[in-house]
Order: C-alpha cells, then sequence, then structure tokens
C-alpha cells in the first residue's frame, strides 16, 4: 500500500509543481506596413511642378540669406545727462518759482552711419531727476524731436526735498516703441543728434529757500533696448560677408554609384528692398560629398561684382530691385557639381551699402519690410539615369527577446511592391552587433523592378512592374537579436533601359509611385 | 488470494490513466464511534485534447507536431476540456450525540479544490496550437469559448444521521485564484495575400488582481443524502444523493476586468506612423486601447462549481458478490455536461477480517465522452483502502481517485 500512496503523492507533486516549461512552434502570418510612396509624400508641393501632367520638374528654391533693418543697424545702449547748475546764487527763492534750463544736444555714436530719422520699434528709457534743494520740486522733462502722434515726449515728476550732498530722487521707466524720434537737432540740418531740455519748479506749498551754484539740478536719460523699424539717412558702405551652409541630410547616405542629372538650371537671386545701392558678390559654392569629395561651382559669375539698384516706393508701395545669376550647362559646370552628390554646400558671398558713397545726401530709406534677401533656386527635368547608384542608411535596433518566453524563432519578411518609377533597387539588410560588426546579411530574394521592365496600366497611363521580394531571418539571425543594436539597410538604385540593360538617364513620369506591402511570416515557440 | 489482491492493485496501477469510479459502498452495520475518510481526486478529461497533449500542458516538455496532430483529428465544432484536483478530509463522529438526539453525530471536514472548466472551437486550437498560417485566406471562428478557473479551500461543519450515514455540512470557503473567459462571437480573417487582418470579436475576461492566499470568501452547503428502498428479496436497494460545495463566493478585492466588443481591420501601419513612432513597434503604444479594449474593475458573486451526483451504492454487507452500480452526475459549469455511469462490483472474502471489491464501469458525460473505467477496494480491519480508475482505453483524459477509510 506505501508504493500506492507514494505514487498517487508523485502524482500530485508532478500536478502541482511542474519541473519544466511546457513548449511548441507555432506559425504566425501578419501585414506589417501598406503604404504607397508618392513624389508629393517626399517633398514640399512648391519642389515639383508639372506643366504638362505628364513630365515634373523639379523647381526647389531655397533663401540662403535675409536680413533686415535691425541686421544693418543697431542704436547703442546711451546715456544722456542733462545738468542745470545755476551761476549766481539767490536767496530767498519764494515757493512756486520756475528755472527753465535750455534744449540739450546729444551725439549717438554710429560708426559712420548718419541717420535722420528713425522709429522706434522696441526699447525704453529710465529717466531718473535729482534735487538737492530743501523742498519739493516739480520736474519736467521733454525731448524735443521724439514724438508719437505729433506729441513730444514730456514727462512730469514731484521729486521731494533733497540737499547737495544728497540730492532726493524720482525715476521711471518708460516706454519707447512707436515714437518717431528727429535727429536732426536744434538745427534740423544735422545728424545723430538727440536733444532734452528740463524745466523746474519749487513746490508752492514749500518753503522759501536759497539757491547756490552748487546745487545741480540734473536729469539721466538711459536708453536701452532700441530696435527701429524705420530709419532715413545715410547708412555708410559697411560690408557683410558670410558663409551659408545648406546640408542636405539624405544625400549623406550615398555610399556608391553615379547619378546623371541632365541640364540643371542654378539661379541666385539677390533681392533689394531697401533704398540704399547694393554691390554683392558670390564668393563661393561648393559640396562636398560623403566621400569626402568636395567640387566646386567654377563660373565667371563666381567672384564677379555686380550691383543692385535701390528699392522703389514707400512705405506700403515698396518695389524691391533684384539681380540674378544663372548657372547652367553652357556657362559653368553645374552638371559636375550637382552629379558630385553633395551633402553638405557652401555658399559665399559678400553685400557693400552705398558702394558709391552718400550719393544720395542722406535719403537712404529703409521700411519695415525692408529686406535684403538671397535666394538659391534649382531647376531641372525631373530626370535620372542611377547607374549602381547605392545609398546605405543605419537605424538603431533594439528587438530582444527571452528564450524562456514567448519568442521568435525564424521568419520571412515579404515585401510586395508595384513600381511606377523607371528605377529599379536591390536592397541588403545588415545586422550589426554593438561594436559595428557586421553578424548578420540579409540579401533580398530579387530586385524591386524597374517600371520599365512591367506592363502598362490603362487606368493610370502608367508602366508598372510588380516585385515580390523576400527576406529570410534565418534561425541564427533570430537567435541573435539580443545582440544585434544596428541595421544598415544598403539600397542599389539602377535606371535600365528595358532594350538593353544598360543604365541610362529616365524620365520620371506624372503621378510615378512605389505602393508597398509588407508583410511577416514568423515561426515561434510558445512557452508556458 | 494474494495473487489476485496484487493483480487488482496491479492491473489499475498499471492503466494508471485514471479518471476513476470508485463507488460509495454503504456499510449499514458500521458501529463504530469515530470515522476518518480521506480521499484524493485527480481528474482531468477532454471531448479532443489527446492525453499526450494535455500530459505535456500540465507536466511540461515540447508539443510536437505529432502530438498537436493527434489531438487535431479529434476535435470537432466545439470542444470541452476541464479538470477536477481536489483532496478533502472528513471526519465523522458517531459517538456524540447532538442536540441530545442518539441518533445525530457531526461531521466536520477541510479540503482543497481546483476546478478549471473550458468550451472552445476547433479554430481556437488550431490557431493556440498551430498559429494563423493555417487559415490564410479564411476565417477562424472563435465564438462561444468559455472558460474558468477557480481554486479555493473548504471547511465545513455538519450534522450526521447516525442510523442512514447521510449528513449535511455547512461550509465557508477561502478563494485563491479565479479566472474567467467569455468570448460571445469572435472571427479572425486573414487574407491569403497576407495583406488584410480583421479581428471582430464580443467577450469580457475577468482576473482575480491580488496574488493573495486568501483572496476571497464564500459560503455553501454539502449534502450526502442516503435512502434504501425496500426489494422483495429483502436486500434493500440503497440510494445516496450527493452535493458538494454548492454555494456563492465574492472577493475581497475587485476583480479586473477586460472588455470589448468591436471589429478592427489591420492592413499595415504606414511609413508615417513607423516613422513618427505612432505604432504597435513604439514603447509608448497601448495595444489594449489600440484594440478597443476596455478595463474596468468589478467585484461579482460566483458561482462556486458545485457538484451534484444521484447514485445507487454498493451494500457492503449485501450477501450479493456482485452487484451494479448506477447513476447520474452534474458540475455545475459550463463545458460539464450530465454524465451518465454505471458499473458492477465484485467483492471478495480474502479472510474472516479482509475482503477486496473490484469492479469496472462505464460513463458518458461529463468534460469527456464514452469511458471505461475499473477499481479495486481492500477492507482489512478498521480500514478500507480504494483506488480507482476510468477511461483506462480512452485518449482524452487522465485521472485517480484515491481513499483512505479509517473506524474506530
Amino acid at each position: 500500500m506505501l508504493k500506492y500512496l507514494v505514487f498517487l503523492s508523485l502524482f500530485l507533486i508532478v500536478v502541482s509543481c511542474k519541473k519544466k516549461d511546457t513548449t511548441w512552434k507555432t506559425d504566425w502570418a501578419a501585414p506589417l506596413i501598406a503604404d504607397t510612396l508618392k513624389l508629393t509624400n517626399l517633398y514640399n508641393d512648391s519642389t515639383l511642378t508639372t506643366s504638362n501632367q505628364t513630365t515634373i520638374d523639379v523647381d526647389l528654391t531655397r533663401t540662403i540669406l535675409d536680413i533686415g533693418l535691425s541686421d544693418l543697424l543697431a542704436i547703442p545702449d546711451t546715456l544722456i545727462t542733462q545738468i542745470y547748475s545755476p551761476t549766481l546764487s539767490i536767496n530767498n527763492v519764494p515757493p512756486g518759482t520756475n528755472f527753465v534750463n535750455s534744449v540739450e544736444e546729444h551725439v549717438l555714436d554710429l560708426n559712420g552711419i548718419q541717420l535722420k530719422k528713425i522709429r522706434v520699434s522696441e526699447g525704453k528709457i529710465k529717466v531718473k531727476v535729482f534735487n538737492p534743494l530743501a523742498t519739493k520740486v516739480y520736474y519736467t522733462v521733454q525731448l524735443p524731436g521724439v514724438t508719437k502722434n505729433g506729441n513730444v515726449f514730456e514727462q512730469t515728476y514731484f521729486v521731494d526735498a533733497g540737499s547737495i550732498p544728497q540730492p532726493a530722487t524720482s525715476q521711471e521707466d518708460l516706454d519707447l516703441a512707436g515714437y518717431d524720434i528727429d535727429l536732426t537737432g536744434e538745427s534740423g540740418m544735422n545728424y545723430n543728434r538727440l536733444q532734452s531740455k528740463i524745466s523746474i519748479k519749487t513746490d508752492e506749498n514749500g518753503p522759501v529757500v536759497s539757491v547756490t551754484a552748487q546745487h545741480d539740478f540734473k536729469f539721466d536719460g538711459e536708453i536701452s533696448g532700441i530696435k527701429i523699424d524705420y530709419a532715413k539717412g545715410y547708412f555708410g558702405n559697411q560690408q557683410i560677408s558670410d558663409t551659408s551652409n545648406v546640408f542636405i541630410s539624405q544625400l549623406n547616405s550615398v555610399v556608391g554609384g553615379t547619378l546623371d542629372i541632365p541640364s540643371p538650371n542654378l539661379t541666385f537671386t539677390i533681392e533689394n528692398g531697401m533704398k540704399v545701392s547694393l554691390k554683392g558678390k558670390l564668393t563661393l559654392a561648393e559640396n562636398t560629398n560623403s566621400s569626402n569629395n568636395t567640387n566646386s561651382l567654377t563660373s565667371p559669375s563666381i567672384g564677379s561684382d555686380f550691383y543692385i539698384a535701390q528699392a522703389v516706393g514707400n512705405w506700403d508701395n515698396l518695389q524691391p530691385s533684384s539681380h540674378q545669376i544663372q548657372f547652367n550647362s553652357g556657362n559653368s559646370n553645374i552638371e559636375q557639381y550637382l552629379e558630385n552628390l553633395g551633402s553638405s554646400h557652401k555658399f559665399g558671398y559678400q553685400i557693400q551699402l552705398n558702394p558709391w558713397g552718400n550719393v544720395s545726401g542722406g535719403a537712404d530709406e529703409v521700411f519695415p519690410n525692408s529686406r535684403i534677401k538671397a535666394k538659391v533656386n534649382f531647376q531641372m527635368p525631373l530626370q535620372v539615369g542611377a547607374d549602381g547608384l547605392t545609398l546605405r542608411d543605419t537605424f538603431n535596433f533594439d528587438l530582444s527577446q527571452d528564450p524562456t518566453k514567448i519568442h521568435a524563432n525564424s521568419g520571412i519578411v515579404t515585401l510586395n511592391a508595384t513600381n511606377a518609377f523607371p528605377i529599379s533597387c536591390e536592397p541588403v539588410l545588415y545586422f550589426m552587433d554593438e561594436n559595428n560588426f557586421v553578424l548578420h546579411t540579409v540579401l533580398a530574394s530579387t530586385q524591386i523592378g524597374s517600371s520599365n521592365l512591367g506592363s502598362l496600366n490603362p487606368l493610370n497611363g502608367l508602366k508598372e512592374k510588380k516585385s515580390q521580394v523576400e527576406f529570410i531571418l534565418p534561425v541564427e539571425l533570430v537567435n541573435d537579436l539580443n545582440k544585434i543594436k544596428f541595421v544598415v539597410v544598403e539600397a542599389r538604385f539602377d535606371t535600365p533601359n528595358p532594350s538593353t540593360g544598360t543604365n541610362e538617364s529616365q524620365t520620371i513620369p506624372y503621378g510615378a509611385f512605389l505602393a508597398v506591402k509588407l508583410n511577416v511570416k514568423l515561426n515561434g515557440t510558445i512557452v508556458y | 488470494m494474494k495473487k489476485i489482491t496484487f493483480f487488482s492493485f496491479f492491473f489499475t496501477f498499471f492503466w494508471g490513466h485514471t479518471q476513476s469510479w470508485l463507488p460509495i459502498q454503504h456499510d449499514t452495520l458500521l458501529d463504530k464511534k469515530h470515522e476518518f475518510i480521506f480521499s484524493v481526486t485527480a481528474d482531468y478529461g477532454s471531448t479532443s485534447l489527446h492525453k499526450s497533449l494535455t500530459q505535456k500542458l500540465f507536466y511540461g516538455g515540447e508539443i510536437t507536431d505529432e502530438i498537436k496532430d493527434r489531438s487535431l483529428k479529434l476535435h470537432k465544432g466545439i470542444n470541452r476540456f476541464g479538470s477536477d484536483l481536489n483532496a478533502e478530509i472528513e471526519y465523522r463522529n458517531h459517538s456524540t450525540n447532538v442536540f441530545k438526539n442518539s441518533n445525530l453525530g457531526f461531521v466536520v471536514k477541510a479540503g482543497y479544490f481546483s476546478f478549471i472548466n473550458a468550451l472552445y472551437s476547433k479554430d481556437l486550437y488550431e490557431l493556440t496550437f498551430y498559429g494563423n498560417q493555417n487559415y490564410l485566406g479564411d476565417t477562424a471562428f472563435l465564438s462561444g469559448t468559455k472558460f474558468s478557473g477557480l481554486t479555493y479551500q473548504k471547511l465545513g461543519f455538519g450534522l450526521l444521521d447516525k442510523k442512514s450515514k447521510s449528513s449535511i455540512s455547512l461550509n465557508i470557503y477561502s478563494l485563491n485564484n479565479y479566472t474567467s473567459a467569455n468570448i460571445r462571437a469572435a472571427e479572425i480573417y486573414q487574407s491569403s495575400a497576407i495583406d488584410t487582418l480583421v479581428i471582430s470579436y464580443d467577450g469580457s475576461a475577468q482576473f482575480t488582481a491580488s496574488t493573495d492566499f486568501f483572496s476571497g470568501f464564500g459560503v455553501g452547503l454539502d449534502a450526502d443524502i442516503r435512502f434504501s428502498i425496500p426489494t422483495k428479496s429483502n436486500l434493500p436497494i440503497y440510494y445516496q444523493f450527493m452535493a458538494k460545495n454548492i454555494g456563492i463566493a465574492s472577493f475581497n478585492n475587485p476583480l479586473t476586468n477586460y472588455e470589448a466588443d468591436t471589429s478592427i481591420t489591420f492592413t499595415g501601419l504606414t511609413f508615417n506612423q513607423v516613422l513618427n513612432g505612432s505604432s504597435f513597434l513604439d514603447s509608448n503604444y497601448t495595444v489594449l486601447d489600440s484594440l478597443g479594449v476596455k478595463k474596468s474593475q468589478s467585484n461579482p458573486v460566483v458561482i462556486l462549481p458545485g457538484f451534484l451526483q444521484f447514485s445507487k451504492l454498493v451494500d457492503a454487507n449485501s450477501t450479493r458478490k456482485l452487484q451494479e452500480f448506477y447513476g447520474v452526475r452534474l458540475f455545475l459549469a459550463s463545458a460539464y455536461t450530465p454524465l451518465v455511469f454505471a458499473g458492477v462490483d465484485y467483492r471478495i472474502t480474502l479472510s474472516k477480517k479482509a475482503k477486496l471489491n473490484i469492479g469496472v464501469n462505464g460513463s458518458y458525460g461529463g468534460f469527456s465522452r464514452f469511458r471505461f473505467g475499473t477499481y479495486s477496494s481492500l477492507k482489512i480491519k478498521n480500514w478500507n483502502l480504494g483506488i480507482a480508475s476510468e477511461n483506462i482505453l480512452g485518449k482524452t483524459g487522465q485521472s485517480i481517485l484515491f481513499r483512505a477509510q479509517c473506524a474506530f
């Protein structure tokens, strides 16, 4: 009987405490990605154009320079001070006596720029007055020529009684936004002149006091953070030079092969929205590709001066002047320049104001909407010839699994593609560890065929090629999932002529698309 | 005779996969003060799951394609599976006169119970054990699937009718784990090109959120009613109505509920979804939300998977060595169909104080279909030890029942 009990006990123990996991293998399939790549998905609407609904033109415009008044002209923070000191001592000054001071001019140092008039869009003035008298005093601060809606800037302060060694003070921060400032001074013929005026009146209810030559009645005006949106005067002949960098990250993925770009046009347009003459020069245009090969744009237009007249019109009807520099296959090496497939572009330029000096008699004008702009415009028919053009990109990968839990053993990723581009693509996947060592390479079972190898779809008038491409993920790869930290996707592009098999330049048809359906079949182990 | 004894027990154990059927032997002449009954049941059965697969699920190991195929052949549209594991000890006091009634003794019992009950479609079996690749271009139907699992303990006190041996007890229960799922309607369609996956489902599931041993509390009844019908031959026939764990329970903490009634068509992600991290590939993606599954909490009252049986007993004191027994059994569970059984018992007198009962029986219903079983019961002095098996020839279940009875 004992052995029966032992058997029964063992049975119960086994049932209640499994010694190992239950496992079984299953096969699963699911769609992963379904999408259609169209050119409109890749670029903004102003990049690609069509004039005939058959072919596509690239019309790419990028602004590489856009400067306004604040970039040309800065009013420095300025402290203006006006002091009134009586020349004679006056005893028994009765309450309510006025002291009037004359107007004073303060010169702004603007490094050769001679401004006659400005409008402040932003900025403030901190007004501080000092009273050395033993009675309260009314201070009136006026800035002649500083007006808003026709009213002169004027502030009055009632300052407590003070003493010569310790004058009483009063101060206030005031906003200058919206003020017009006439900088021609009292004579109206000068420039960079700011005027101020103070008047003083003793308290009508105060005591009788004495005023001596040691009493300094002082006003400080601390002007700071001034930004202007209108200026008139002579802006000097300052020169602006810089190098703009444009980075096209997608081209950094090119690791091999060639791309034929036919008949490109590259146009630089410089616009002058200021009423000031300009001289300019394009000093440099070069690009560097992913292989560190640098190609410079060579043309007579590089390094040559050009002149742009001042804009015409005024506030609401300002018409910029412009100048264009065109590069095409006839006047430059633009084709080779672009086929270098540079991802890093440098454009150097110089711009000088008033190249002939103050010929306007100080009538240069800059309005709020005045800009100096430089734009690059690239135009070409969307026609490419790829010969082994190879793009490579690396992605982080983090898809670990625990073999003691539900896990995958192997799989097949299938790409069903309908390609209306005359470009074939042969993808390869590299799975790498954290040291960038390639652990596994997965080749596509076949290429995504060029549309030229397919047949005409009468519904859309496009040639289409259907391809089924399989990526087999073997057991060894799936076992190494925990080690894989990066996936490199490499794709070789060709534009084959279906008749000859050689790669030739192909026109991308209007409406071209690549429809992709990606699914996965996985063999997995259920662990229970 | 020793050989017969050995053979009988060996026979029982050799077949080992015992869905047992051990008839209650009614001893009207039992005249003892104390009686201890210890019983253990380990029983699972299915209409369709081959025991080679179930054994792997219980004991571990790899379920090979051969094992899966063996079960697949047994599956029909709707299939059942259930298991009943329990151990119970009962003390019957015949000497005390409860309420000063010389006919009333008392009963104390305690037990552990684990019950699983599942009703499922063939397609669910295929999806679970093969995956969905067999269903490319086809629809898997999962409607009508029900599953519940409950583990609990019992402590009972009751009265014993010394003359008829009938008893009734009031029990309290402590719940451990509870899981319940009900898929009212569900279909999964996969296109043959693997470019469309359509999932529609209307179902709910509930789980105990707590892992505490005492997750809930319940009350219930056990009844063991025995009565006899006189016959012309002056040998009365004894019948028994038995009810166990007829009760209800609720949980200390609310259950976690998942409920959904929705239909989803998935044709693949767009590149924007992949690149912007708004897909299930992204770690922040909430799968349940995207599937329309609503999570909530509730504290329902659950009905315990009670047991009901009406049967003819074997009379331990009958002059007939060969006796028949039969009856009907029911568990209060959706996958359990009423089970009818019948068998014959043969008593062998080994000595003056030792008797051996052996028997065979057949049954139909329950979690399975037809089953054939056998048992052995040895009585020596105050001890009565029995072990039973059923389903000797069956492919879809295993069970064992052991009972030790001591009266002194």
